[in-house]
């Protein structure tokens, strides 16, 4: 949070997932939501969202920087799986940077997988997706 | 009795005997195929009988907090919300404060809002929780390590409660006998996953050794009928041909 916001780390927020919003969150996570709401930080153009995806039988936490509808940085905070944290290295989330969720809600360049690490890659992949989606329902209620 | 008449009543009698292994197999094996559509991992066996053919045992006693309405309880690593299964969690649940909106559990490491239906809202991430509670103003209070901490903007910053003596905690109630047992019934209900189940009877571990030896069996079984069938028909191929050169 320092790192995108530096001292002034503004106050989170909460955005609901509405009954419309639902479908697509569903359709992106390819199963039912666990959630009702999401915690946001937000700044201007830039937003840093905080959200957990199954693994394989586990939670990844993971934080995504959203700036200008793009992501600007993403980062693995909990990885709670045996296999697969290769998804913690700057190699591989590199390739998230920049990307935009197109309207058919996938990103814009496909993410190169990681042998051995396929669940993990997908539920990151996943999250980005998410986060993105959630960053453009913020411009949406402007 | 001819080799090949000794050949043929063999793959008669051993095509009887394990045509009821090879057909349990074949079903069970094609359920196997496809776990992820039938939702084999997420269906659990019910049948009392099955359970305790596996010797399944419940623990007797469960961690419960309650409200004026609602209670919460876990076993072993599994919150059940009003006796249903709500999701599983490693953390100690810690209490159970209700408000206007919603439901406030206490876990170790984390507080988790639900519906007074049970739908999650959000599990917010709170290290080394130990008490939950609320105030005179209704706030929920909590207390991490040596704080007390209150929240008066739906939970998005937390300050210092000073009036410690205002804050009623949120303190472990026992079930009812009958809830106690309801509960114990659905904890039961999830432990044994129809997929594992179907696994064991494919491989026959569900009747311990014996059964392993009788799928043994039926596939050596299987390997014989293979190599007397294809016998018995290159024998009435060569016996054909030669009437046909006659």
């Amino acid at each position: 949070m320092q790192q995108t916001f530096g001292n002034n780390i503004p106050t989170a927020q909460v955005l609901w997932i509405s009954k419309a919003l639902k479908p697509t969150v569903e359709k992106i996570l390819q199963h039912q939501m666990g959630f009702l709401r999401v915690r946001y930080w937000q700044q201007d153009t830039t937003s840093v969202w905080i959200l957990e995806e199954i693994g394989k039988t586990k939670p990844i936490t993971i934080g995504v920087v959203v700036q200008a509808e793009k992501i600007a940085d993403i980062k693995v905070l909990a990885f709670r799986e045996s296999r697969g944290w290769e998804i913690k290295h700057e190699f591989f989330t590199n390739q998230f940077k920049g990307l935009y969720l197109t309207p058919d809600l996938h990103l814009n360049t496909p993410i190169d997988g990681i042998s051995g690490a396929t669940l993990s890659v997908r539920a990151m992949t996943k999250i980005s997706q998410l986060a993105l989606l959630f960053a453009q329902q913020l411009s949406i209620s402007k | 009795m001819s080799l090949w008449r000794w050949i043929t009543k063999l793959h008669r009698l051993v095509g009887l005997f394990s045509a009821i292994i090879l057909l349990m197999l074949a079903i069970t094996g094609i359920a196997l195929n496809h776990t992820e559509t039938l939702k084999l991992d997420s269906k659990f066996i019910h049948s009392t009988p099955i359970l305790d053919w596996y010797g399944i045992q419940v623990p007797t006693t469960s961690l419960n907090f309650s409200s004026s309405k609602y209670y919460i309880s876990q076993l072993n690593n599994e919150l059940y919300f009003q006796n249903k299964f709500l999701k599983h969690s490693s953390e100690k649940l810690i209490g159970l404060v209700e408000t206007a909106n919603y439901l406030a559990i206490g876990l170790e490491d984390s507080l988790l809002l639900i519906t007074f239906t049970g739908e999650i809202i959000e599990q917010i991430s709170m290290p080394n929780l130990s008490n939950i509670g609320y105030n005179s103003q209704q706030q929920i209070v909590l207390q991490q390590a040596q704080a007390v901490l209150f929240s008066s903007d739906d939970l998005l910053t937390w300050q210092l409660q000073t009036m410690n003596s205002q804050v009623k905690w949120s303190l472990a109630t026992p079930l009812s006998a009958a809830q106690q047992q309801l509960l114990l019934q659905n904890f039961r209900n999830r432990i044994l996953p129809l997929e594992r189940f179907i696994l064991d009877l494919h491989s026959g571990r569900l009747f311990g050794n014996f059964g392993v030896i009788i799928v043994d069996l039926s596939g050596i079984a299987l390997i014989l009928l293979t190599l007397s069938g294809c016998s018995v028909w290159i024998r009435q191929k060569l016996k054909r041909n030669q009437y046909r050169k006659k």
